[in-house]
């Protein structure tokens, strides 16, 4: 019936509730993970507006659910950590971290920084663009810092969850170990669009595009296996992140757009959609399976475990999966044939092959072996930062 | 991802630091960026103003002013080269501005670099019209960080990064602690261990992000616009002394440049002007034997010290000056004279000094031209430089054209720091407007060439006129010389004026 695992299955290192969780700070958490929510929806919206229309002021709906989400989170948490400090009962500050003489949980605090990264950007920004040009890029150092405090908001988010799903039990604890897995997949999507850039289609048919992802992903991933108290919560994480990012580009898909900026090469009527999610959800089962088996192993066994574990499950699921979307992709439900309106036709072609291998590249089965160490050496730090995750009680 | 709506006032004060902290080095026009344009959308008299961006992408602003009555809407729309038409966005709606009737403003977005039409639609009573502009977008300047935005990001970045050490302390600390127990001494120990390396990573991060924001500068600095490599050189072939500019830039290849059209029937217009209070003023047209090399004769001038600017203008519209000097360690002989363009002039001087009064230079055949306005020039102003023309008998002056155009204006900081040909429909060339008049047919201009044989450049009837103009702002303070030249009963007549322009104040 519950799908949290009983505390008897946990191992030593875990430790078991002791005390009711401060319930009435219940409103924060759920106000965080809005926040969370607001953020990545936001963050795949504006992507969207960037490639179909291409103009933008600040007060754009996807700017504005973004700057929305990031005061939700920094506001609501630096309410409750002034409530906290200077009302809070004798209880609830236990239940909090320090933080410069305030009181408050540390996801709070994640979460006031997060927004704090997210507005010194703004001017940034706006400095970056007189300085050098109107944005044609995903990453410049500007972009980078409001990536940092967007991050920021979902990691307070997760780590919010976190306290509350350590430090509780019962019905409370169900809800916030899915909470948390919800969390971390908002965070994998952000991972994932950081990746964007590097994860074309064409690309995954080489050793690179996985050695790219065996160095970030397993990180979270794995740290996601470890923590989470529900019975997947990798795979809860990486289902999330494939729904969030599949689900915001069909409904997006729905409304018209135009391009108000030249050059304009396609005709776009619609919004441009995100290319259509990796298929996450197969490494991450393959990752919570590897995890029950190795869980009290040390480290030199679980960790090159687990890299493998991820990186097969990647590339027997993605490779193919690859080949069926440059063949079949090309219609509503995997729209591999809508293009941002700034790319030529005469390049279109492109799109529907893999790249060749370019000369001094590694042969694929070098970069393999390559992802296979990057993936084991990220596990191993995921490992750890799952460790410290199911320590966290405020 | 950003346009606020305080952008208008930081531009504006951007700007002023713009003059400070930049070094403007443009393609055509040195040292004057803006676009000045008089001509008809239609049946509608307009001018039109465009400050081009220094950044690329970039917005440009456009301000429209049309005299006609019955205008009920300006939208403006600009068509990048490579792209057309079919390749623009939509129009976009230019605003009527408050307390100026009859003018409009509006915003293009240049987000290429490279050459751009502005097509400026004009819908009344009397129909529908539209101008097309020609606009060069290319980066040009680089902005300098204010001390007020440096304090500030310091401030917040100092901020972030204490928060975030701090952060990493409480999460290998307090938070591990289950609620109500405190932290064992050797758990606060192993967090303070932890917050260290935290700090230190984050010190690396930073650093790194210095770093990275050196190298986005440095490659920005690459695209900058910079002026084709010329040597200048003077030789002596058989009496005749020819002057002979060859463009040794690395890039300046038919296989790299688009090709040069030519602007009422010349390639290339060069002009001499010697550096000193004298006005001394050749504008000649040189033949090109190859792609690289222009070569002409030079008229009889005196020794000195001269500074060479030749416009010339691509098939895509894009206009540019190439910048030279040369010494003339001894006056020319007038033998070279035979051996010029017919349509070549040269002045010796005088020049007229513009005072409250105004200014008048002789030019020979009982003609005098006098300055009209602006008396007390202020930069940035956009407005009309006027001259009155007079005979001698009281009758109009019957104006010839020249080189297509009714006159041609020269205007030059005597520091040499800007340049601009003028003519009275503005700072662009009719070759550039025809070029997007021509890419625009419909066929496929943009990989091929322009068919030149379609070209026609009409040239005015000759007119009897007491005042001729040119639209200009100045874009900086400073003393400045205008030379003006008119064809008036078959022979080329200048008249040279030098003007103090008070620079713009701050506001």
């Amino acid at each position: 019936m519950a799908s949290t695992l009983p505390s008897a299955a946990l191992p030593t290192y875990m430790p078991v509730a002791s005390r009711s969780v401060v319930l009435d700070w219940a409103w924060h958490a759920y106000a965080v993970v809005a926040a969370a929510v607001m953020v990545v929806i936001g963050l795949l919206w504006d992507i969207s507006w960037h490639m179909s229309i291409g103009r933008d002021t600040f007060w754009t709906p996807a700017h504005l659910l973004i700057q929305g989400g990031g005061l939700l989170a920094g506001v609501s948490s630096g309410l409750l950590a002034l409530h906290t400090t200077f009302r809070g009962s004798a209880e609830a500050k236990a239940s909090a971290v320090s933080f410069w003489g305030f009181r408050a949980p540390l996801g709070a605090w994640v979460c006031v920084l997060g927004c704090g990264a997210m507005l010194a950007s703004a001017p940034f920004d706006d400095w970056w663009h007189n300085a050098y040009g109107l944005d044609v890029r995903i990453v410049s150092p500007p972009h980078i810092l409001l990536g940092l405090g967007m991050m920021g908001i979902v990691l307070g988010a997760l780590l919010r969850t976190l306290a509350l799903q350590n430090a509780s039990d019962g019905k409370v604890r169900e809800r916030a170990a899915t909470l948390f897995a919800a969390s971390s997949g908002f965070f994998l999507t952000i991972l994932a669009v950081l990746l964007l850039e590097n994860s074309a289609r064409g690309a995954m048919h080489s050793g690179g595009f996985y050695r790219t992802l065996s160095r970030v992903l397993p990180l979270i991933m794995v740290a996601v296996a470890v923590a989470g108290r529900r019975k997947w919560p990798a795979t809860t994480a990486a289902l999330v992140y494939m729904v969030v990012l599949a689900g915001t580009s069909w409904i997006l898909m729905l409304f018209p757009a135009t391009p108000k900026l030249g050059p304009i090469y396609q005709n776009v009527t619609h919004y441009v959609p995100l290319d259509f999610p990796l298929l996450l959800v197969v490494p991450a089962l393959a990752l919570d399976l590897t995890w029950r088996a190795v869980r009290d192993r040390p480290w030199w066994i679980a960790a090159p475990a687990l890299g493998a574990a991820f990186v097969v499950a990647l590339v027997a699921a993605q490779w193919p999966f690859s080949s069926f979307l440059m063949t079949h992709g090309r219609n509503w439900f995997f729209h591999i044939d809508n293009f941002v309106y700034w790319r030529p036709q005469s390049s279109e072609q492109w799109a529907y092959r893999f790249f060749p291998p370019r000369p001094g590249q590694p042969s694929l089965a070098a970069g393999l072996g390559i992802a296979l160490v990057w993936a084991s050496a990220a596990s191993a730090v995921g490992r750890v930062w799952g460790r410290w995750m199911t320590r966290v009680q405020r | 991802m950003a346009s606020f709506t305080v952008r208008r006032f930081v531009l504006r004060t951007f700007r002023v630091a713009f003059a400070l902290a930049m070094a403007v080095v443009l393609p055509a026009h040195v040292g004057s960026p803006d676009v000045f344009w008089t001509g008809r959308a239609g049946p509608y008299p307009v001018d039109v103003v465009i400050r081009a961006p220094r950044v690329v992408p970039g917005i440009a602003e456009i301000l429209v002013h049309t005299s006609a009555p019955g205008v009920e809407r300006v939208t403006v729309r600009p068509v990048y080269w490579r792209a057309g038409s079919k390749g623009a966005p939509s129009a976009d709606e230019a605003r009527p501005v408050a307390n100026a009737p009859g003018s409009y403003d509006g915003r293009l977005w240049l987000m290429a670099s490279g050459s751009y039409s502005v097509h400026v639609t004009v819908s009344g009573r009397a129909g529908q019209g539209t101008a097309v502009v020609p606009v060069a977008a290319l980066a040009t300047g680089q902005l300098a960080l204010s001390p007020g935005l440096k304090m500030l990001l310091g401030v917040l970045g100092a901020l972030l990064v204490a928060g975030v050490v701090t952060a990493v302390y409480a999460a290998a600390g307090e938070s591990q602690a289950p609620p109500g127990e405190t932290l064992p001494p050797s758990r606060r120990r192993h967090a303070r261990v932890v917050a260290s390396v935290g700090a230190a990573v984050v010190a690396l991060l930073v650093l790194g992000g210095a770093r990275w924001w050196r190298a986005e500068a440095k490659a920005y600095t690459r695209t900058l616009y910079r002026p084709m490599h010329t040597t200048a050189s003077l030789r002596d072939s058989l009496g005749v002394p020819v002057l002979t500019l060859h463009v040794a830039d690395t890039l300046w290849r038919e296989d790299r440049q688009p090709a040069l059209m030519p602007d009422h029937g010349k390639l290339v217009h060069l002009v001499l002007v010697r550096i000193d209070s004298s006005g001394v003023l050749a504008h000649l047209h040189p033949t090109m034997p190859d792609f690289a090399t222009m070569r002409t004769a030079l008229p009889p001038l005196p020794a000195g010290r001269y500074r060479i600017f030749a416009d010339v203008v691509h098939e895509t519209g894009f206009e540019r000056t190439l910048v030279d000097s040369l010494r003339l360690a001894q006056p020319t002989p007038a033998t070279g004279v035979a051996a010029l363009d017919p349509d070549d002039a040269w002045f010796l001087g005088p020049v007229a000094h513009v005072t409250r009064a105004g200014a008048t230079s002789h030019v020979g055949g009982g003609v005098r031209v006098g300055w009209l306005g602006p008396k007390l020039p202020i930069a940035g102003r956009t407005g009309v430089l006027r001259f009155a023309l007079h005979q001698e008998s009281g009758d109009s002056v019957i104006v010839q054209p020249y080189l297509g155009m009714a006159g041609h204006a020269f205007v030059q900081r005597r520091d040499g720091g800007v340049y601009v040909h003028l003519h009275p429909s503005g700072s662009s060339t009719m070759a550039s407007a025809l070029a997007f008049a021509l890419r625009d047919r419909g066929d496929t201009t943009a990989d091929g060439r322009l068919r030149m044989g379609d070209m026609a450049m009409p040239a005015p009837a000759p007119e009897a006129r007491r005042e001729i103009g040119f639209p200009y702002a100045f874009p900086t303070g400073g003393a400045y010389r205008v030379w003006v030249q008119l064809r008036v009963r078959d022979t080329v007549r200048t008249a040279a004026f030098d003007v103090d322009v008070v620079p713009a104040r701050l506001r």
